[in-house]
């Protein structure tokens, strides 16, 4: 009982959770905005940073770590690394 | 002292001292090797800089276990880190001194040192990138980066010493680290 409550309360409070950061998903063209996109997504932004015209991002979730490249033309994920 | 005359005697006659053991030389040139594949051909980001990474983190703990039980020239105490030592040896080369040293002169010793613990921070540091607790850590990263520079300063500096020293001293250090022993000139003091 306690625990669908707890599904519940998961799958209510944040519907982006279970939506993973996969190639050519779109984050945002700025740093802030692929910084907000990724918050929401339930990601624990490590670092944000200009990297050869692109955005690098590192990030954080459920004891996974990840790095993508962000295209500032199209806001779409161009190189991911999940570890 | 270990003496032992080289083959060719007569009137330029030299003696061959062994100096290096076969696991101190095999772990000088594999660390060479590590740090040069790791700052050229190897991406930085992939997982082979990681590994040759740690093999050269393990080489160099290695390397000070056999300090601790090694054979004596590979010991700590055959190259104490001193900088007054240093700063005395630097002094008698500006005077002309040609005294050879067996193991590392005392310039060459603090180098020694140097080196180990710049590996050791850039082993240290790349594992910690690795970890969830430190991943995408700013000051990590800079850390690494920052070691880095000092390495490549550090091994520069450490080939123009052998290469001075070679010069100065008549003993070829490179020929010594490969074969193990050091041909000093008749009559040519050894400490």
């Amino acid at each position: 009982m306690r625990k669908l409550a707890l599904i519940a309360l998961m799958a209510f409070a944040s519907p982006a959770l279970a939506e993973e950061v996969a190639m050519d998903t779109v984050l945002g063209t700025t740093k802030d905005e692929v910084t907000a996109t990724l918050t929401e997504m339930g990601y624990e932004l490590r670092k944000a940073k200009m990297e050869g015209g692109k955005i690098e991002v590192y990030f954080v979730r459920d004891g996974k770590m990840g790095e993508a490249y962000v295209d500032t033309q199209t806001g779409a994920v161009t190189k991911l690394k999940m570890k | 002292m270990i003496v032992a005359t080289a083959q060719t005697s007569g009137r330029e006659s030299a003696r061959d001292i062994p100096v290096w053991d076969p696991l101190v030389r095999l772990i000088h040139w594999s660390l060479a090797s590590a740090i040069l594949l790791n700052s050229t051909i190897v991406d930085e980001e992939s997982t082979v800089h990681e590994w040759i990474g740690y093999v050269a983190l393990a080489l160099v703990g290695i390397r000070l276990i056999w300090a601790i039980i090694g054979p004596k020239h590979a010991r700590f105490s055959a190259f104490p880190p001193s900088p007054l030592r240093a700063v005395r040896y630097l002094r008698s080369v500006v005077q002309g001194n040609r005294t050879v040293h067996l193991t590392h002169n005392p310039l060459g010793a603090l180098m020694v040192y140097n080196i180990w613990l710049t590996v050791i921070v850039l082993g240290v540091t790349g594992y910690m990138m690795t970890t969830l607790a430190y991943f995408g850590a700013e000051w990590v990263e800079e850390a690494h980066e920052a070691a880095f520079n000092w390495l490549v300063f550090s091994v520069a500096l450490h080939v123009a010493g052998v290469a001075f020293d070679t010069w100065r001293s008549g003993v070829n250090l490179v020929r010594a680290m490969i074969i193990g022993r050091k041909r000093v000139a008749e009559g040519q003091e050894v400490e």
